[in-house]
């Protein structure tokens, strides 16, 4: 299907967009992922909300009939409408924190127990923090990944936190599963850690980086984002709004994040949470 | 005893969609254990502790989906995976390029269907005002499901359609039944001649349920989404539909259903009602009716009596199911007493998925003690500290926007509600707990086999905890009411035959815990 010359509004576009051309890699109701003969993952969303620095974010109502993309320098080619895309709005993936505010958010992760469970998706990844969510570990798959993913935490908890990320990465539902979530958000929470302590963390993020990838190139960009300090919005969004001033804003402080996906941003949230207790990392 | 597999070569789903073929799997007939992943060196780890690892998945790769069936025979496993096939189409014809009759615009859409007139928009907010005023232009009635709309938007909104004499039903509408085709939640009910205009989807689910049990039937029932008839919007909609129905050779009675308006927007209606020919029923939850006096309107204090008196204005009831209501009414007191006798806790604790019936039994049990509190109290009662826990007798809506965040609506997705269940059961101070169950649809396709399982668990806490629940919906609804109705009671429930006379029942109860104790 053609789209029509005028048709095309991109509304943002990442800081990281790999260049080229790309072919439909996998397609999903609110994103679409394209890959390059570099391998190079880039995604088209429909929603603001769903950025990332190897995204572009166009108008809700031409996604689902776009099947071609070029990326270059100055410019777009959707469906082969050229696009400038000098002048869009860069999303920024940064996240700046002061350390007055990781310590805040530390507390907070340091109290999640305090926390009700029901914040979060029942089969997610939580579940290592709130054993209450067990029994919803129901069929004998739900039962066996329970138990594997308990045991990589065991890993975590001893020590061992390259056998842990080992252990989590692939395991779960979902084209990206929940897993590499919890990988994800592991990466994530070191940069935190980074800031945190002021110490280079780069050589033991890209060996969990180096073991965290699999044969799937949109969760292995993901990583690599992670592992680069590269936040999508909604974890940006999460960050910046943690600590609310009760725990009611709190909890609702969560939400941009617990939106991604069924159990993807609790499963990246026990990740980062996992990183930010393990202070022994630096 | 058999395990059949199946390898599908570079198909992937997201973790929602593999959740939801995988839960819907595990109950079907004959299913002993299942298992649909995608197909990574690790997920294969997990399926081998499992038991359900098969030698045809050794060539899998992460891009690929397994599906593994544990099933009593071959028969069994097979017409498993034929459901999960159609599940699975299903989920892939949403979001593949290639499936025909996808528009990707209004535009489009109107090409592709010439004749339509009317434009259901269901997408985030904050698209939706650009995509409703197009539709408008385009001459189409809208109904817009969507809800974050800013209020400035939905009057502009609202005046443009009513100078073009359409239709705007929402922001925020979730019920509508326009020529007897029921939109988004919504039921199947006998068509007739009573028509609805309301600012409230369960007020409208309830109210044409119960006149189709009753016998009657509806011509419209138009949404207009809940801010209509605040001060702001003027109740533009409110106004424009009570014309349409009033214009409408089909339609005989009228019934507005509404949170109180504005008194703005009540003397919009009471002008409107009064110059009206046909006979209006008004039911405004938790008002006092001042504001419509001397208009002619039949003032109604519940969702039943707006049904009932509609019904009668209409000519056309169903005795057994009236007299059936009446008995009920009448051995609310004595049963209530033999309730209150069997439990041993104190409170109730109503745990609802619908809005306004939630508001309802606050205003119902507000007769019956001021101990309630809430998460959405009315005038008058307390709110909730921590809407997670209970206090004394509590009613919760748990379709409220702090429990749907992040969440599929309770009328869609039980496992919010069970747990709470659970919970409340496992409160000593617990004597009750009320249900509303809402059929129909877009609402859960098997409330019964959801709530079945929390019941036992709650009742294997506490053995003497009691459950009412009333049922909004009709035997017709793909769920059937009845059938629902009769596997609930199995369980013990005591269904009453509308959410009125379930609140009087918990009222009764609680009064009689009260003078016990």
């Amino acid at each position: 299907m053609n789209l029509s010359p005028g048709k095309v509004s991109v509304v943002s576009i990442g800081q990281n967009l790999p260049m080229g051309e790309f072919t439909v890699h996998s397609r999903f109701e609110n994103a679409v992922n394209f890959i390059n003969s570099n391998k190079e993952v880039l995604s088209l969303v429909n929603d603001i909300q769903n950025m990332a620095a190897n995204a572009i974010c166009i108008g809700f109502s031409e996604l689902a009939g776009i099947t071609s993309l070029q990326v270059e320098k100055s410019f777009i080619v959707v469906n082969g409408i050229k696009i400038n895309s000098l002048g869009i709005p860069l999303f920024d993936s940064a996240c700046g924190m002061d350390k007055e505010k990781i310590v805040r958010i530390k507390k907070i992760f340091f109290d999640i127990r305090e926390l009700p469970y029901t914040l979060f998706p029942c089969k997610s990844l939580m579940v290592l923090y709130f054993p209450e969510m067990e029994s919803q570990f129901s069929s004998g798959f739900d039962k066996a990944f329970l138990q594997q993913s308990k045991f990589a935490f065991e890993q975590f908890l001893n020590g061992n936190i390259l056998e842990g990320i080992k252990m989590f990465r692939g395991t779960g539902y979902g084209f990206t599963p929940s897993g590499d979530d919890f990988n994800a958000g592991f990466l994530f929470g070191l940069n935190i850690l980074e800031q945190k302590f002021d110490k280079d963390l780069s050589e033991f993020k890209h060996q969990v980086y180096s073991i965290a990838i699999g044969g799937n190139p949109v969760v292995n960009t993901f990583l690599l984002l992670a592992s680069q300090a590269k936040y999508f919005n909604r974890l940006k969004k999460a960050l910046f709004l943690l600590p609310g001033k009760d725990k009611t804003a709190t909890s609702e402080a969560f939400q941009p994040l617990l939106t991604h996906g069924e159990t993807s941003g609790a499963d990246l949230l026990a990740g980062l949470i996992t990183s930010i207790h393990y202070k022994s990392i630096v | 005893m058999i395990v059949k597999g199946w390898l599908r070569k570079g198909e992937y789903f997201d973790s929602v969609s593999l959740m939801i073929v995988s839960r819907d799997l595990n109950q079907l007939p004959g299913v002993i254990d299942s298992s649909v992943v995608m197909g990574t060196t690790e997920n294969k780890a997990i399926l081998t502790i499992a038991g359900l690892l098969l030698p045809e998945f050794a060539q899998s790769t992460d891009t690929d989906l397994l599906i593994v069936i544990k099933s009593e025979n071959e028969a069994e496993a097979i017409n498993a995976w034929q459901k999960v096939d159609t599940l699975l189409k299903a989920i892939r014809s949403k979001t593949d390029k290639s499936s025909g009759g996808v528009a990707h615009s209004i535009n489009s859409a109107v090409k592709m269907m010439p004749g339509a007139n009317l434009v259901l928009i269901s997408i985030a907010g904050k698209y939706a005002t650009a995509q409703t005023k197009k539709a408008l232009q385009s001459g189409l009635h809208v109904m817009l499901f969507s809800d974050n709309v800013l209020l400035q938007d939905e009057i502009e909104l609202k005046k443009m359609a009513s100078q073009k004499g359409l239709l705007l039903m929402g922001p925020d509408c979730g019920t509508a039944i326009l020529n007897g085709i029921p939109l988004a939640f919504a039921n199947r009910v006998n068509q007739g001649n009573i028509g609805i205009v309301g600012a409230s989807g369960t007020g409208i689910q309830e109210v044409s349920s119960l006149i189709s049990n009753m016998g009657g039937g509806i011509s419209q029932a138009i949404g207009t989404g809940g801010r209509d008839v605040k001060k702001e919007v003027g109740g533009i909609m409110f106004i424009d539909a009570f014309r349409a129905l009033n214009s409408d050779p089909a339609t005989a009675v009228i019934v507005l259903i509404s949170k109180p308006p504005h008194p703005d927007v009540l003397l919009k209606v009471k002008e409107e009602v009064k110059n009206c020919k046909k006979p209006v029923v008004g039911i405004f939850i938790g008002s006092d009716g001042k504001g419509l006096e001397n208009s002619g309107i039949h003032l109604v204090s519940n969702l039943e009596d707006a049904a009932k008196k509609a019904v009668e204005l209409s000519d056309n009831h169903n005795d057994i199911f009236l007299k059936s209501l009446e008995k009920a009414h009448l051995e609310i007191p004595a049963l209530a007493n033999k309730m209150a006798k069997e439990s041993n806790g104190k409170y109730l604790r109503g745990l609802f998925s619908g809005g306004t019936l939630c508001d309802e039994a606050q205003l119902v049990l507000k007769n019956y003690t001021k101990n309630i509190y809430s998460n959405t109290p009315l005038t008058g009662l307390s709110a909730l500290e921590n809407e997670w826990k209970s206090k004394a007798n509590t009613i919760v809506d748990l379709g409220d926007d702090k429990f749907t965040s992040g969440r599929p609506h309770p009328m869609i997705d039980f496992s919010l509600r069970n747990k709470r269940i659970v919970e409340e059961a496992s409160d000593p101070e617990t004597a009750v707990i009320l249900l509303d169950v809402v059929l129909g649809y877009g609402s859960h396709p098997d409330p019964a086999s959801e709530l079945v399982p929390a019941i036992r668990k709650a009742k294997s806490v506490s053995q003497k905890i009691l459950f009412i629940c009333s049922i909004t919906g009709t035997d017709k609804d793909p769920q059937d009411r009845e059938k629902v109705k009769s596997i609930l009671e199995k369980e013990g429930v005591v269904v009453m035959p509308g959410n009125y006379a379930a609140c009087r029942l918990c009222g009764e109860i609680i009064n009689n815990i009260e003078l016990k104790n």
